[in-house]
């Protein structure tokens, strides 16, 4: 009884996207903290403070209750134990980005488009939500605390692979992709800063570090196969910014959103897709251009681009909203 | 297991020999209920039998998981509903009722005729009130019961509509005692409960896989293919191929598992106010590839919230300018604003009247004896025998702002009677009903338990009625009310082919 047209509401699109965003958010986290977990149990203390910086640094937050902490800054986590400081991402009720309170947004997002997801999408989430929901870091702790970050990273990517195996390949679709990358971009790009703040490239100490990277970056085994097994910061730079077959490589994300964006505005429209096609391009350019011939060891410089890259995707992610979500409607009067 | 029991009568144990039951072991039949599974000596009727069979050779405990399992499905897929005020509990599910009551065909054939002759009748009526007011100028409804009705709606005065549909989804609540079927309401406005009657067909057709076969069960899977015919048939004049939404008030309203379900499984846009906007007397919707034309609006928020500029100004969730789009044929509403009127429970009393005034026939199925209060004779003896009615607010629903005095005390009675005497006109009451009951799940067996039905009547070009119902039960034990909000559940409904 559908109109045989791919409109799709802007409201149900915004959905969709956010719904995306912070599935890949709670996906992420959830690996910070698997790694992690892998640092507490067969690592020193030391790699474990690093540990912690990294993910702190990372997602630019201070722990809760910090504030009443003597330290400054991340030296804030060298105060807390591993139990306050995975509550903190984990459950922590006024962490916005706390796991627990990401898949419950996402799926109160879904549950506002139930109506254009279809039931094994939405059963998937809602019967992860429902597992979850209600958990504290006490009811995991005693036992196998690491099983519910494999649990809620798993469930994300059940997710994204049944969505990708049964969605209807319409806007819908390409707005959960464009979520999805936009969302990978910027914490890619800020987990390389803040590990490129504590592992400087030309120190080769740090080896293992830069493989608990790829861990992170679920690029590992690729790496291994295609490159080394030994993780030299220079080539691990290059594989999870510049492969362009690696799905978590940023060259990679900016190829899906320019796909993407490239099929929703290629409906009559009117505006600012161009504006969008712009940064896009600009932001690709940095990539496939300048991130080859950039000098190598030179961190400030590196951690420059990222932030370029980051502000660029930002940009991206405030045209889609200007264009296709919030649009003024004088522009858009048929 | 249980096994080797007996359905046991109130009065008449003799009558109950040789009844071995494992399920209905303990199930009481009670001569002042009707029962609809028993007769009133302890025999299952006989379109129950095959059930009565089947269920008996089901242990005990398996019937209990596949009850767990229904209820455990609806919980998965998110069917829940909403209570106001119970902020602990946005969502919860409704609770599910095993046990099917079955309906024999003529049984609904004879509903079906009388629910179309009715809802002819007050569509008869909406159009009349809101046109030339005949119904009200021959003396048949008193005049001011219509006007200083607060769901009168004076903007809707002169409004033609495609076939003189105002009401194009109605829910009509159906009751029965020792002598019958009873109209209990009407519902015009945004009748709730639809998707239930689906999904626990949906949910009991897989746990009872077998007994449903055994039985040729009338389908009710095309009700939302009917109702998007309803719907597209009421367009604007010269409208082939509508683009019908549904506006739901959001998803914290209490039946948002509903808005969406319809909408889903009628590929329509679930939309909230703020996806519409009105240009130049037409509505719009905002898509991502801008904005695109709206023909028909199947609507599920009360009619003062649907347009700040005409209603409740205050509304958030309305389109500024839906009523006036409305009012130049560019869109249609359903429900229509204004049908309220017609499902107030003071009018309700005047619906055999209006179907002895504008069809000029007997009320197939009847009214339930009612007492207006706003009446000298009536008020009298409602307060004279409070203990004995069930005393209704008469804008209320939803089992909201009722007194049903036999189960309250007499502090509460004595409030309700000041309630009554400072605002007469505001309360009807019934007498207390002897609702028929059916069996269903308790802790540890069968128990009776009180149950209604209400059908889902749909008007477009012509009258349309699937062959089944949302089913309520009142689970708590003696309850009369089968209100979802008040501690009810949802029974499936099986209307039997033979």
């Amino acid at each position: 009884m559908g109109t045989g047209e791919l409109t799709l509401l802007s409201t149900d699109a915004q959905n969709i996207y956010w719904m995306s965003r912070y599935l890949e958010r709670a996906g992420h986290i959830s690996r910070l903290l698997e790694t992690q977990f892998d640092l507490i149990h067969d690592r020193p203390a030391s790699d474990v403070e690093l540990g912690w910086r990294r993910i702190y640094r990372s997602l630019n937050r201070t722990p809760a209750g910090a504030s009443l902490m003597p330290a400054q800054n991340d030296d804030v986590v060298m105060l807390l134990d591993a139990y306050t400081l995975v509550d903190d991402l984990a459950f922590e009720p006024e962490n916005p980005d706390a796991i627990i309170d990401l898949l419950g947004k996402a799926r109160e997002n879904a549950r506002q488009i139930r109506n254009i997801l279809n039931h094994e999408i939405w059963s998937t989430l809602n019967v992860s939500f429902l597992g979850m929901k209600g958990k504290r870091l006490k009811d995991i702790w005693s036992d196998q605390p690491q099983d519910f970050f494999i649990a809620s990273s798993t469930a994300v990517r059940t997710f994204c692979g049944i969505a990708d195996a049964t969605m209807y390949r319409d806007h819908g679709w390409h707005f959960f992709k464009l979520g999805q990358y936009v969302e990978r971009i910027q914490l890619t790009c800020a987990l390389l800063d803040a590990h490129i703040k504590l592992f400087p490239t030309n120190d080769h100490h740090w080896e293992i570090h830069w493989s608990d990277l790829l861990g992170i970056c679920v690029a590992r085994a690729a790496f291994r196969r295609l490159q080394s097994v030994e993780c030299q910061p220079g080539r691990v730079l290059d594989f999870l910014i510049g492969d362009a077959r690696l799905t978590n490589s940023i060259n990679y994300g900016l190829g899906e959103i320019q796909k993407r964006l490239e099929v929703i505005s290629g409906s009559p429209d009117t505006g600012n897709k161009n504006t969008s096609a712009w940064h896009i391009g600009k932001t690709r350019a940095l990539v496939e251009f300048e991130w080859p011939v950039h000098e190598k060891g030179n961190d400030a410089s590196i951690q420059n681009l990222l932030n370029q890259i980051r502000a660029g995707v930002l940009e991206i992610d405030s045209q889609i909203n200007n264009t296709y979500f919030n649009y003024p409607i004088e522009c858009k009067s048929v | 297991m249980l096994k080797n029991h007996k359905i046991v009568s109130s009065t008449n144990p003799d009558n109950n020999e040789n009844k071995e039951s494992g399920l209905f072991s303990n199930y009481e039949t009670n001569p002042l209920f009707y029962d609809e599974m028993f007769t009133p000596d302890g025999e299952p009727r006989e379109h129950y039998r095959i059930l009565w069979e089947t269920l008996n050779s089901i242990p005990f405990e398996q019937i209990v998981q596949l009850q767990e399992q229904a209820e455990r499905s609806f919980l998965q897929d998110g069917i829940t509903f909403s209570v106001y005020g119970d902020e602990g509990a946005q969502e919860r599910i409704i609770p599910i009722d095993f046990l099917p009551r079955l309906i024999n065909r003529n049984e609904w054939a004879y509903l079906e005729r009388g629910l179309t002759q009715r809802l002819q009748a007050l569509n008869s009526f909406l159009t009349d009130i809101y046109g030339e007011a005949k119904i009200l100028t021959d003396g048949v409804i008193p005049l001011n019961l219509v006007y200083g009705c607060p769901h009168y709606r004076i903007e809707m005065a002169g409004v033609t509509l495609p076939y003189d549909v105002h009401v194009s989804i109605c829910g009509s609540d159906l009751v029965r005692d020792n002598k019958g079927y009873m109209v209990l309401e009407d519902n015009l406005r945004s009748p709730s409960g639809v998707s239930y009657m689906l999904a626990n067909r949906q949910a009991i057709r897989s746990s009872l896989r077998n007994l449903y076969r055994s039985y040729s069960v009338l389908s009710i899977g095309n009700y939302t293919n009917l109702l998007y015919q309803s719907l597209a048939e009421i367009a604007p004049t010269g409208v082939t191929d509508p683009c019908i939404v549904l506006l739901t008030p959001g998803v914290y309203n209490s039946a948002y598992y509903e808005h969406m379900f319809l909408a889903r499984e009628m590929g329509i846009e679930l939309v909230q106010g703020n996806d519409l906007l009105v240009n130049n007397g037409i509505v719009y919707m905002r898509t991502t590839q801008g904005l695109r034309r709206v023909d028909v609006i199947y609507r599920r928020l009360d009619d003062s919230f649907i347009d700040p500029l005409v209603f409740r100004a205050d509304s958030q969730l309305g389109v500024p300018g839906l009523f006036h789009a409305f009012r130049l044929g560019n869109v249609a509403i359903a429900n229509a604003p204004g049908t309220g009127v017609a499902d107030d429970k003071a009018v309700y009393y005047y619906v055999p009247d209006m179907i002895r005034y504008y069809l000029a026939e007997e009320p197939i199925i009847p009214n339930v004896e009612t007492h207006l209060c706003r009446e000298r004779e009536g008020l009298e003896y409602t307060l004279d025998n409070l203990d004995k009615l069930v005393v209704k607010q008469v804008g209320e629903s939803g089992g909201y702002g009722m007194l049903v005095g036999p189960h309250a005390s007499q502090a509460e009675r004595d409030d309700f009677a000041r309630q009554i005497k400072a605002f007469p006109e505001n309360y009807i009451s019934q007498p207390t009903l002897d609702i028929s009951r059916a069996p269903s799940m308790g802790e540890n067996g069968t128990i009776p338990c009180h149950v209604d039905l209400r059908p889902f009547i749909l008007q477009g070009r012509e009258t349309r009625i699937v062959p089944g119902a949302f089913g309520r039960v009142a689970l708590r034990p003696g309850s009369l009310v089968v209100n979802s909000s008040q501690g009810g559940g949802g029974k499936d409904i099986w209307v039997l082919e033979n």
